[in-house]
């Protein structure tokens, strides 16, 4: 299991098309992936639940990957909470 | 044969085949388990179909009514994509639930996982997945909304309700006419049918009960307020004189579209438009209007479960704005209440809704929301510098000098948060109390500009409920007092230079237009379906014979006598120049 604390770096928060990038490439991942916000905690695999976690700019996050490929679905938790995605 | 009298919620005249609108009906309770396999391969298809649904009706919107509209639906497409969603969906249906079942009951929890949230932006969501869920069970169970767009032509389309949505998605070219058993002149529906040009009677009681089984033809006069079932020979001929007459009209109204408006002088004037949403935006800009009169912005706020929020509404400011850079566009705050009631507010119903707790009144006291749209309208203005802010009802100067107060913080705020505004934004009010009839010097000196509201001025100067069918003899903006406060107000505008304009209907009545022109009115505006017509009649005035015609009628005693000696006079001059 990784745990990873990250903050939020997404200009405009969390919108509809980066968390569609990102969970069609965490998918094929043979890993369960959480993002604890504000005392809640969603499945990052589902854009509907990161959307509903209502993350801005500059929020602080804890990523927590579990399962074979746990160090590749932290990798684009990274990426994607650097904004990464959203330029695609 | 049936006639059947009912509100003239839309003019002209139509005779066609009855197209009956259902709401589909998505009761899936009977439905039987057809096993683990078959459901989900049912759920897969399913989500196949609504995704090419969208795609082809995302690509249909964004012609017809702009970017933003489309890009609700292309997210409708990310949201099904949720393959976490998907899986909740399977699982259910490995407990033993239909693909119906199933889909309800997860995008339901999901509806009400984003209605909870605290980002008023997330919470709009909450519409979206609820249209998701809808377009997927009518999928799922073969439930044909009927095809709208395929409806052929000289049909009539008939319906318990017609909502705006419906009357904006038919093939207009084919639709003769509208009929409708609900909704009434004000209506959502109502201003979409008027602004597409389409005749609509509404308010009709037991329509349906008349077309439920077989062919029928109805004829349909929208400016009588008129239907007729199953006509006979001797209506349909009646029938077909008036539609040639009205014909005539349109087509001779045709070469006043998308001109310039110039008076009998060949003094340039400025007529613009009122509208309610970016198609009726276009529609103005067609028709050749200068800029927006007055933009209703509730209906950004009606016929929905959440309220519209910053983003939102910058988004649509943005586009109608954009669509006219050169010219003024005058957005309203917030009119609620009175007759326009707000699902996502659930304001509690009062005696007295018109004399009650509504527009600018309610927006002080909310300034949240008041605050959310005042920025969205500041942000929009920062573009092309051309949109002015109006306040609806105000009765005392306090209002204008709180508002203005709170349009400062915001900009403040906004200037903090380095978003792009338009700090010399105009603030303006609506006349339409007697209050600020006699205060007009006064609320001047806070106010940049004027714009009368005849519908309400109208009904609070004489006491007369708008909606009181008893009462539409009194409600004339041709009684001498409501005459006299318009001029009064147009005089003190000129006397103190603020600009004044009038965007009641009866700004497109062709007896008040020579009066407002004799009064000094700075700008008409009116709805882009009379954006010709009043085109027309302003080009046969010159401002003398306007002046003689208003002086004519200053000192006449009753509502009757003025319009019967301005009926006349109009009459006259058509003759004079048909002749000519």
């Amino acid at each position: 299991m990784l745990t990873e604390n990250v903050t939020a770096l997404n200009e405009t928060g969390v919108h509809m098309r980066p968390a569609q990038i990102l969970v069609t490439k965490l998918a094929p991942l043979d890993a369960t992936v959480t993002v604890k916000h504000d005392g809640k905690s969603v499945n990052a695999k589902s854009i509907m639940m990161l959307m509903a976690a209502c993350i801005k700019k500059g929020h602080d996050l804890e990523v927590v990957c579990e399962g074979p490929d746990e160090a590749k679905a932290m990798g684009l938790m990274e990426d994607f909470f650097k904004g990464v995605m959203d330029e695609e | 044969m049936e006639k059947i009298k009912a509100v003239a919620a839309s003019p002209g005249v139509g005779l066609g085949r009855v197209v009956v609108y259902v709401e589909p009906d998505l009761n899936f309770g009977g439905l039987v388990y057809s096993g683990r396999e078959k459901e989900i391969a049912r759920l897969e298809l399913a989500v196949t179909a609504f995704k090419e649904q969208i795609t082809l009706l995302a690509a249909e919107t964004e012609a017809k009514a702009g970017k933003q509209q489309a890009a609700i639906l292309t997210g409708q497409i990310a949201m099904i994509s949720d393959p976490f969603m998907i899986t909740q969906m399977e699982e259910l249906i490995g407990q033993g639930r239909t693909a119906e079942a199933a889909v309800s009951e997860v995008t339901t929890s999901f509806k009400e996982m984003f209605a909870n949230v605290e980002d008023e932006k997330m919470r709009q969501r909450a519409t979206d997945i609820g249209d998701l869920r809808k377009r997927l069970l009518m999928i799922l169970m073969e439930v044909k909304e009927l095809d709208l767009a395929s409806i052929g032509p000289d049909s009539v389309v008939v319906g318990e309700d017609l909502p705006a949505s419906v009357i904006t998605s038919l093939p207009t070219a084919n639709i003769q006419a509208l009929v409708s058993e609900i909704g009434g002149y004000t209506s959502h529906g109502a201003i979409m049918a008027r602004a597409l040009g389409l005749p609509l009677v509404s308010g009709v009681t037991g329509l349906m009960k008349l077309i439920t089984t077989g062919d029928h033809e109805i004829i349909v006069d929208g400016t009588k307020g008129e239907a007729i079932v199953d006509p006979d020979e001797n209506a349909k001929t009646e029938y077909r004189l008036r539609r040639e007459a009205w014909r005539e009209e349109q087509s001779s109204l045709k070469v006043f579209l998308g001109r310039q408006t110039v008076d009998g002088d060949g003094v340039r004037r400025t007529l613009s438009s009122n509208i309610s949403s970016f198609a009726e935006a276009k529609l103005a800009q067609g028709a050749g209007a200068d800029g927006i009169g007055l933009f209703r912005t509730e209906f950004l706020f009606l016929d929905r479960e959440t309220l519209p929020g910053e983003e939102e509404q910058f988004r649509v400011y943005s586009e109608v704005a954009s669509l006219f850079p050169n010219s003024e566009v005058v957005i309203r705050t917030l009119d609620v209440g009175g007759d326009k009631e707000v699902p996502a507010l659930d304001l509690p119903k009062e005696d007295n809704p018109f004399l009650g707790y509504r527009a600018i009144r309610f927006c002080l006291d909310h300034t949240e929301i008041f605050s959310s749209q005042l920025r969205a309208i500041l942000r929009a203005g920062a573009e092309h510098g051309n949109i002015k802010i109006m306040l609806p009802l105000v009765t005392s100067l306090e209002e204008i000098t709180s508002a203005r107060a709170l349009m400062k913080q915001c900009l403040d705020d906004l200037k903090r948060e380095n978003l792009p505004c338009d700090p010399a934004i105009q603030l303006g009010i609506m006349v339409e109390t007697p209050a600020a009839v006699l205060l007009a010097d006064i609320l001047a000196k806070e106010a940049d500009f004027f714009s009368i509201g005849t519908n309400d001025l109208t009904q609070y100067i004489l006491a007369a409920d708008r909606g009181n069918s008893k009462l539409g003899h009194l409600n004339s903006p041709f009684h001498p007092a409501v005459l006299r406060a318009i001029e009064n107000i147009i005089k003190t505008g000129r006397k103190r230079s603020i600009p004044v304009s009038l965007c009641g209907e009866a700004g497109a009545d062709p007896m008040m237009i020579p009066l407002l022109m004799a009064y000094g009115l700075d700008k008409f505006s009116v709805s882009p379906s009379s954006l010709a017509s009043v085109r027309r009649e302003i080009s046969t005035w010159r401002l003398t014979e306007a002046n003689s015609l208003a002086n004519e009628v200053r000192d006449f005693p009753t509502t009757g006598s003025v319009k019967a000696h301005l009926l006349q006079v109009i009459e006259n001059r058509r003759k004079l120049r048909t002749i000519a």
